[in-house]
């Protein structure tokens, strides 16, 4: 074995090459060794041969029997004790004291008895014999000398009966004759004795006594005829009716006699006699008259006599006896008739209203049908009994009982299932159990069953294995073990069942699963002590050999069942779990058992080879750990390896690859890189694997371990990008940007994927608004143009990003990295039709900065060489706005001109931007007029102030000139304000005309003239205002145009001609932001149970990140063209 | 091919696998005893009843009955809460909501309808705190994390809104509505140049988002363009025919330039969609006055508006806006004064101290009080008449 073995092993290493695989693993991952090899090492293990079957001794279990004691006396003569017993010490010395005293007493009455004899002698001898006290004296005398011949008579007997017996002679006799001579003279001499009843009373009893039934008969006649009212009638009755009964079988006489004594109730005969006339009528074929006499025996006996009189222990013990015999009687009267069931017996004594006495009769019933071997009848009217007193503290032993009658009934099924019921009732916990005070007779009770369960089993199992073809006697005994196990499996002997129980599955029934599972837990449940002394050590071993060749067996049945089903997946089977366990079990227990390795590798084969890959890892992984230095162990390894390549589980090929770099047999150059190798790519496959599942963020982190531990692999860079794709649908920023560092970092500049990570990171985080760390990476994509980074250089987002830097630097605010971005572009890119924006993007970053001279300089230097007219006008406009910011008003003068003139000039030429601009330009010039309007002053000296109001006025028009020169440049926005600022102006102009002060020192003659001068001239200014409103604003409204400018305009003419134009003064309606959403729909019906959780969000759809070559390019960046 | 990790996990004889689960916790909704089948029975009658235009009184009674016979029936109070939010009772609808919200904690649409019923209340504050409870326990509620951002930004709690709206986006890049409210955090931070590109950074990631364009068009108005203000307002309502918000801007802006009529066919169309939306009927009832007012023919559309701030009155007593612009209606175009008077006097109870209007109420009710007529002269005490017979009587006894 062990030759073959390394043999084997020999021929797995020697496979190299070819186990190469088609898949993706296919370098790393070796194949299968030989198939032929592997099929007859797997033919040769599952083969395990079981051990002999123990032979069990076939015990006879003795057929059940009543009790035995059911005539007996339930208190044995002895009086019911209540209350606290004497304790047996104090009872010792008291019994001590008591016999010494009545000993005493004995002596005492015996001496006086003498004397008392010696006196009456005396007197009888020396009295006449007429005396009238003659009789009397007679009759004591005989009653004394039988008193001592009977004391005589005990002590003969003693002493006869104390000789050996071949030395006894004839047995000693009682003598009457002295008695019944002196009786017999009382009743022949003294006839007028006024006790001459008595004296035929004592002489009957005596001749009774003496087997002189007529003589007898004869004395108790003439009582009865002679003295109808002695007080000896209902005795003489009585032995006259015992009399015929005994001696001649006269029932119908002896029962005329039972019922004259049954006309004495008060005598204590009654009892008997009622009994007696029972009996008569039972004999006489009365049965339900006999049966009624016998329940009111039980009656009287119950109720301590008639009218419970019954006082002393004697009159108890003989009710008691009374009683015995009643049931007794009652019990054969009742069985008398085999058609007559325990619920007949009950139905009579319900009928009879002594229902109560049920318990007794029908326990007796049953013991006696026990007894008669009626085992149907017994159970019933254990069944009976079961029902009536269901918590009669014997409850358990009647279950046992009933359990024995199908024992021996070999009614098997019923036999279990009365068992279930005694374990699940009359156990400890049971139902039964629960309602008795006395936990020890519960305990005891459990005991009982336990014992008698295990006995009926056993019997059972070596019954059948003598009776050798029975199945069903084999089945009955497994579900005897079953139920055995079921309640006692924690007995320290349950193993033994196990142990049997697996025996009669496996030889007999062929339950070859079940066999295993009892084998193994024989094996588990053995006592350690146990296991170490024979048979159990041996018994132990046989326990797991057999279990694994049962399994074997079972496992044989399933592979031959899946042989037409090739190409379908096999899961791992209960069977397969089972053997692992045991085949588990088996290492534990005997770990140095030479053929573990090989067992283990080639059940691990079997198993493989089954594609139970479950199974076979499992196997294998107990072989490499347990025996490492077996040869067998590097095979077992690579085809755990192989195992999970096949069941795609990569978490676990990476997790044994790493294992096996330091496994016996793993040690070569060349096993090393090959185990390297099956570990990045299993890290790569758990990302793509992890991915596919949705698991992105384990998907994540499977890629950037990757990246980190093999940066040298060709696949690196890849799993940086994929790492940011799952990153992203994870939602996790932090290894996102992780990935894309590692990505854009110095260790993979060089590759590929390296400006596709960045990108990806750019855009994705410009995607969630974080506009700072986008811009990092777009600048990253920016600075890495050049020879140096080809891949960068050749970048298809390359501009993209660059021009996605500046605007997202802008954006945030970050001037100097705007502006240095900006010049990057415009450097690597100065073609590009984004470079116009992004000058303007710059010059914003400068003014927004406060750099209005860097800024100027940037639009003159983009003016002087951008072509698109739009963007020159624009451009202009920009050069004006910073130029007036930075103060140089003549250079903001002719850019603006510069703008209107292409506006004016080329106006076909341009788009919408650029004559907006051009309008815009046009309104900043007439922003300029109005700026020297307000220049001067209508307020100082009175004799310039009409050139100065005439300036004023040039400039006015000058000013309406330009505006209105804007609105032919037909924008509408532009049109709007410059028709407000028309209206605007002369507005201003007249009030600032009636708000001027007049001159100082004038006369208030001379304020009024002033005044009403300046009114003069005010108020066409204000006419030609409100004009300008009306006519702007209804220009507006024509041309559609509702903006500030038309709102001011409305308000002014509101507030210049309310009653033509009332003003607005309601609130409530501000342009907002908020939505008012729309509350949620209604809920239909209640949803109480339903998920209300969110489901997660769904996320961007990513690149797929399975080819590691180059995966495809995220979307284009929101802000190529997000510029506002 | 069945997966190997979980036999190598069960093997107590093997060094473990490395196959970890990835599953996370499950918000799990409250245990709650079987509801009272009365108590449904009512509540899905009150359903069907909000369903009719015309019976939302009876939803509301049924359902007020369901949840008197089933205090943990919260679907109900939720019910009741959104019909009484529809009708205008906001006070009602909050504490109908709040109730169902304590009951279940999971649910979201409680929390947004909660949250929504607070905003119109202009409790900003107490919508963001309630939100922010539930966004806390339910981190995967994006519906409710962005009206979070909304109520923070409305609350004036800008930075800890740009923090939600990252979230949002962490968990869902690229949602145009979250980067619109993200755009509108920053132009309410003043920055607006990042508040442009997050806007066409929405409108990029989704061009039929309506939020998008709203927010489009608030960055537009802030820089004077309203021309682009107004353009993206019509988009958004191209976008989305239900918001309402881009509607009412339009609506104002209209109002504002005085285009009346235009205005008002504005406030029709959000009418038509949500009949009870309160800032519509103010608008329309504006638009009206103006136009009536403007015209020798617009009584009617005058007592129209009139007409339309008195059902808002009666279904929002406390609606200052209606009182505020019903009073001037009366004082300024019907010329009733002492109908105004007592309009203005309870704005004054109701507004906000802070309220911008409240100096122009004021103005009015003053100025009708000194223009009002005396009131009449108070008849001075007359002398009671004496008792028949118990005067003096100086012809009978009197003396002389």
């Amino acid at each position: 074995m062990r030759r073959a073995a390394t043999l084997r092993f020999a021929a797995f290493a020697l496979l190299g090459n070819a186990w190469m695989l088609s898949s993706d693993l296919a370098r790393a991952v070796p194949a299968t060794p030989p198939p032929t090899q592997v099929e007859a090492a797997a033919a040769e293990t599952s083969q395990m041969k079981p051990a002999s079957e123990r032979t069990m001794v076939e015990v006879k279990v003795a057929k059940p029997v009543g009790s035995g004691n059911a005539t007996e006396s339930t208190t044995k003569g002895r009086p019911v004790i209540h209350g606290e017993r004497i304790p047996e010490a104090l009872r010792g010395q008291m019994k001590a004291m008591m016999d010494t005293r009545i000993d005493h007493d004995l002596e005492a009455i015996r001496g006086l008895r003498a004397e008392a004899i010696g006196l009456l002698t005396q007197f009888i001898a020396e009295t006449p014999r007429d005396a009238r006290e003659m009789p009397e004296a007679m009759m004591r005398l005989g009653e004394l000398r039988w008193e001592v011949e009977r004391d005589g008579f005990l002590a003969r007997f003693k002493a006869w009966e104390a000789r050996p017996v071949d030395l006894r002679g004839p047995a000693p006799e009682l003598d009457f004759k002295p008695s019944r001579d002196l009786f017999a003279k009382v009743l022949n001499d003294y006839p007028w004795f006024s006790e001459y009843d008595l004296a035929l009373y004592a002489d009957g009893f005596l001749a009774t006594q003496q087997g002189k039934q007529d003589e007898a008969l004869a004395r108790f006649e003439r009582i009865l005829k002679e003295y109808p009212g002695s007080r000896f009638t209902a005795d003489a009755h009585m032995i006259k009716a015992e009399t015929l009964l005994a001696d001649k079988y006269d029932y119908p006489g002896a029962l005329s006699e039972y019922e004259a004594v049954l006309k004495f109730p008060g005598t204590d005969l009654y009892g008997l006699a009622l009994f007696k006339s029972a009996w008569c009528l039972w004999r006489l074929g009365n049965t339900d008259e006999a049966a009624k006499r016998f329940v009111s025996v039980f009656a009287l006996s119950e109720a301590g006599g008639v009218n419970g009189q019954s006082k002393n222990v004697r009159d108890r013990k003989q009710l008691d006896e009374l009683q015995a015999e009643a049931l007794k009687y009652l019990v054969e009267v009742l069985t008398e008739d085999e058609k007559n069931t325990a619920a007949d017996a009950y139905a009579f004594l319900k009928k009879m209203g002594s229902d109560r006495f049920a318990g007794k009769v029908v326990k007796a019933l049953a013991e006696t049908y026990y007894d008669q071997s009626h085992y149907e009848r017994g159970i019933e009217a254990y069944e009976l009994l079961l029902k009536l007193d269901p918590t009669n503290r014997d409850a358990g032993d009647w279950m046992l009982q009933i359990a024995s009658g199908y024992f021996t009934l070999e009614d098997y099924a019923r036999l279990k299932a009365t068992y279930d019921r005694a374990l699940t009732g009359y156990t400890t916990g049971g139902a039964w159990a629960r309602t008795q005070a006395d936990p020890a007779n519960v305990a005891a009770t459990t005991q009982r069953i336990e014992q008698q369960l295990r006995e009926h089993a056993l019997a059972l199992h070596g019954k059948a294995q003598h009776d050798k073809t029975s199945r069903a006697e084999f089945e009955a005994t497994v579900a005897l073990y079953d139920e055995y196990l079921s309640r006692f499996s924690g007995e320290p002997t349950a193993f033994e069942i196990q142990y049997f129980e697996g025996e009669v599955d496996f030889y007999h029934l062929g339950n070859m699963t079940d066999a295993a599972t009892h084998y193994e837990a024989a094996a588990r449940a053995m006592p350690p002590e146990k296991a170490k002394q024979e048979p159990w050590a041996s018994q132990r071993k046989d326990s797991l050999r057999n279990a694994l060749a049962a399994i074997g067996r079972v496992r044989a049945d399933e592979f031959a069942a899946r042989k037409g089903k090739t190409g379908a997946t096999v899961g791992e089977t209960a069977t397969d779990k089972k053997f692992a366990e045991v085949l588990t079990l088996y290492a534990e227990l005997y770990p140095d058992a030479p053929d573990l390795p090989e067992l283990f590798f080639r059940q691990g084969k079997l198993y493989y080879d089954y594609k139970v890959y479950d199974s076979a890892v499992k196997l294998w992984g107990s072989l490499i750990e347990k025996f490492p230095s077996s040869p067998f162990a590097p095979p077992a390894g690579e085809l755990v390896l192989d195992s999970f390549n096949k069941a795609n589980d990569y978490d676990n090929i990476e997790t044994w690859a790493r294992r096996l770099k330091t496994a016996h047999g793993f040690e070569s150059a060349a096993q090393q890189a090959r185990l390297d190798a099956l570990i990045v790519q299993a890290v790569f496959k758990q990302g793509e694997q992890k991915g596919t599942a949705g698991d992105h963020l384990g998907a994540a982190a499977a890629y950037l371990r990757a990246a980190k531990e093999f940066p040298k692999d060709a696949r690196a860079a890849q799993a940086c990008v994929n790492a940011e794709l799952e990153a992203q649908k994870a939602g996790d920023i932090s290894t996102l940007k992780e990935a894309a560092l590692l990505a854009t970092g110095k260790e993979y500049r060089d590759r590929p994927e390296s400006p596709i990570g960045a990108w990806t990171a750019a855009t994705t985080l410009q995607s969630m608004g974080m506009f700072a760390d986008a811009a990092e990476f777009d600048e990253v994509i920016a600075s890495l143009q050049g020879r140096e980074h080809p891949h960068y250089t050749k970048y298809e987002h390359a501009k993209d990003a660059a021009f996605n830097a500046v605007v997202l630097r802008v954006a945030t605010n970050d001037h100097d990295r705007a502006i240095a971005d900006g010049n990057r572009f415009l450097h690597d890119f100065p073609t590009a039709v984004e470079a116009d924006e992004v000058v303007f993007q710059m010059g914003k970053a400068d003014q927004n900065a406060g750099q209005d001279r860097d800024a100027m300089q940037l639009y003159q230097r983009y003016l002087a060489r951008a072509k698109n007219l739009d963007h020159r006008v624009e451009g202009y406009v920009l050069l004006a706005q910073a130029q007036i910011k930075g103060g140089d008003d003549k250079a903001a003068g002719a850019s603006l001109a510069a703008a209107v003139s292409i506006g004016k000039h080329r106006g076909k030429e341009l788009s919408a931007d650029g004559k907006y601009a051009a309008a815009h330009a046009r309104y900043m010039e007439g922003e300029r007029v109005l700026a020297r309007f307000d220049a001067i002053q209508i307020s100082g000296d009175v004799k310039a102030l009409s050139t100065r109001l005439k300036q004023k006025a040039a400039l006015l028009r000058e000013a309406a000139q330009v505006f209105l020169d804007t609105v032919s440049l037909g924008v509408a926005d532009w049109s709007t304000a410059a028709l407000y600022q028309i209206g605007h102006t002369y507005e201003s102009f007249a009030k600032s005309l009636r708000d001027a002060p007049a001159p100082a020192g004038l006369s208030d003659a001379d304020k009024e003239a002033y005044t009403s001068q300046i009114e003069t001239f005010v108020v066409p200014v204000e006419e030609r205002s409100l004009d300008a409103y009306e006519n702007g604003w209804k220009k507006a409204i024509e041309l559609g145009i509702y903006n500030q400018w038309t709102a001011k305009m409305r308000e002014a003419l509101g507030r210049l001609n309310g009653e033509l134009y009332p003003p607005m003064h309601e609130i409530g309606f501000d342009v907002r932001s908020a939505s008012t959403a729309p509350m949620p729909p209604l809920i239909d019906s209640p949803k109480r149970g339903a998920k209300t959780a969110p489901a997660p969000a769904a996320t961007v759809t990513p690149a797929p990140v399975a080819a590691p070559a180059a995966g495809p390019a995220p979307g284009p960046p929101a802000a190529k063209g997000a510029h506002p | 091919v069945r997966r190997v990790a979980s036999a190598l996990l069960a093997s107590g004889l093997l060094l473990g696998g490395c196959a970890h689960s990835q599953s996370g916790p499950v918000a799990a909704s409250k245990a709650l005893a079987p509801a009272n089948p009365v108590a449904v029975a009512k509540m899905v009658q009150g359903v069907v009843a909000a369903k009719d235009p015309n019976g939302t009184e009876q939803a509301i009674q049924l359902l007020r009955e369901a949840v008197a016979l089933d205090g943990y029936l919260w679907e109900a109070r939720y019910d009741l809460g959104v019909v009484l939010a529809r009708a205008g009772d906001l006070a009602g609808a909050e504490s109908a909501l709040a109730t169902a919200a304590k009951a279940e904690e999971g649910a979201e649409d409680v929390a947004l309808a909660l949250a929504e019923v607070r905003q119109r209340r202009e409790e900003h504050k107490a919508a963001a705190e309630g939100l922010g409870d539930f966004v806390e326990s339910h981190p995967a509620a994006l519906a409710a994390r962005t009206l979070y951002v909304a109520c923070l930004r409305d609350s004036g709690q800008v930075d800890k809104a740009i923090t939600q709206a990252r979230e949002v986006l962490v968990r869902k890049p690229g949602d145009a509505s979250a980067l619109a409210e993200l755009a509108l955090c920053h132009l309410s931070k003043g920055e607006r140049d990042e508040a442009s590109l997050l806007a066409k950074q929405a409108l990029d990631s989704d061009a039929h988002s309506a939020v998008a364009e709203r927010a489009t068009g608030m960055i537009a108005l802030s820089r004077g363009d309203d021309a682009t203000a107004f353009l993206a307002f019509v988009k958004a309502t191209q976008a989305d025919p239900k918001d309402t918000t881009a509607r009412l801007n339009m609506g104002s802006v209209l109002l504002r330039a005085g285009a009346y009529a235009k205005a008002a066919e504005q406030f029709r169309a959000i009418l038509q969609v949500l009949p009870d939306d309160n800032d519509a009927m103010l608008g329309l009832a504006a638009a009206l006055k103006g136009e009536g007012a403007q015209s020798k023919e617009g009584s009617s559309k005058v007592q129209e508006a009139r007409t339309i701030l008195e059902k808002l009155l009666a279904r929002s007593p406390h609606n200052v806006g209606a009182l505020f612009n019903l009073g001037v209606l009366y004082a300024d175009v019907l010329k009733r004064p002492a109908d105004a008077q007592p309009l203005f006097q309870r704005f004054l109870e109701d507004a906000p101290t802070d309220h911008p209007a409240r100096a122009e109420a004021s103005r009015y009710a003053a100025s009708i009080a000194a223009s009002a007529p005396p009131p009449p002269p108070v008849a001075p005490p007359q002398p009671a008449p004496s008792p028949a017979g118990a005067a003096p009587h100086a012809a009978a006894g009197g003396k002389s």
